[in-house]
């Protein structure tokens, strides 16, 4: 039994379209697996592209507060030193001024004199040989609506404590206010 | 002759992908539903949350004004603790202490042109749910009377006190 020549090419044909429709539909099916996965992400996981929480960039300046530290500390930091985040080692920022003050602690003075108002008022007396150094740092920050600024991904908040790395000195201090350059932020 | 039809075969890939089709669209559906599917019947209602935050620095008090947001950090992701409904109310800081006669007296802070402690509080109009009896801000953060908490606003962080939590009818 033989075939014709033209029933070669006619079958040959067919099993060319068949592969086509199977590509095609192999295409088909891919296309939806990646938009499935891609809507899963967007909804299972905080990688959201469209969500709402844009950042920017923005310069701040923020005052470190270095309390109860040596007289030296003072004559160990300058204008223009960098100020590094200990925990990440991530600079973040730049002194741009430095003040220094009596380190005072608060006491409880229990004299007439210490009373206003039938309430006893707590007294602060400096401590001998302390100081209290305040640093204005400067940074470009990235601002994210809701959550705040960071720098170099460090959050940079009032009230929070930082391990902090000079060029010539170590120690902890206190973010006491925060300012974006163009204003101050509310 | 009459050629025999040849049925479609459908390999393995073929029915991997479809499964990955399949798990995709319940993962959807699932995703849709998740809050009904475990938490029947729960769903967010107002609250009111009071809280308090001792020796605050002034500076940092004077940030917390009517509809500031409070968040608390769970992990990498910010939970909602509300808006304050107002500004928050401050008051000199003090400490219960006692006197050389063994007396329970009162001392408050004094103002100084460095730094002016308060006592604040406010309060938070935030969403959340009760299970079991204990409150759940944002159906997921557990708030109780007396809990010490680190929040923060955008600019600040603070080590509130739960001092309330009222449904507001």
């Amino acid at each position: 039994m033989s075939f014709k020549k033209s029933d070669l090419a006619t079958k040959g044909a067919d099993a060319k379209k068949r592969r086509r429709l199977f590509v095609f539909l192999d295409i088909l099916l891919l296309v939806a697996i990646v938009a499935a996965v891609f809507f899963l992400i967007l909804l299972l996981t905080p990688l959201n592209p469209f969500s709402g929480n844009k950042s920017e960039a923005c310069e701040i300046t923020y005052t470190i507060e270095l309390a109860d530290v040596d007289k030296e500390v003072y004559t160990l930091l300058q204008k223009g030193d960098t100020v590094t985040d200990a925990e990440t080692g991530k600079v973040i920022g730049e002194i741009v001024t430095v003040d220094q003050r009596e380190y005072a602690e608060y006491v409880f003075d229990q004299t007439e004199s210490a009373r206003e108002d039938g309430r006893y008022v707590m007294v602060k007396e400096p401590v001998a040989n302390r100081y209290t150094v305040t640093l204005t740092v400067r940074a470009t920050a990235e601002y994210t609506e809701g959550e705040g600024f960071e720098v170099e991904r460090c959050r940079i908040a009032v009230g929070r404590a930082y391990a902090l790395h000079f060029p010539r000195y170590a120690g902890e201090g206190e973010c006491i206010t925060l300012k974006r350059v163009e204003g101050e932020v509310s | 002759m009459k050629e025999k039809k040849k049925g479609r075969r459908i390999g393995l890939l073929d029915v991997v992908i479809v499964l990955l089709v399949l798990f995709a669209v319940v993962g959807l559906w699932q995703r849709r539903h998740l809050e009904n599917l475990f938490t029947t019947d729960e769903v967010l209602e107002r609250y009111t949350v009071t809280f308090e935050i001792k020796k605050v620095r002034s500076t940092t008090g004077e940030l917390l004004k009517k509809d500031t947001a409070f968040y608390v950090k769970e992990g990498e992701e910010l939970i909602s603790l509300g808006v304050l409904e107002q500004d928050v109310a401050a008051s000199a800081a003090s400490e219960t202490l006692r006197d050389a006669e063994g007396n329970v007296v009162t001392a408050v802070y004094p103002e100084d042109k460095n730094e002016y402690l308060w006592d604040v509080s406010g309060v938070l109009v935030c969403e959340g749910l009760e299970r079991d009896g204990a409150f759940l801000a944002g159906g997921k953060t557990y708030l109780a009377y007396n809990k010490t908490m680190l929040a923060q606003t955008e600019t600040a962080d603070l080590e509130i006190v739960i001092k309330g939590i009222e449904k507001v009818n």
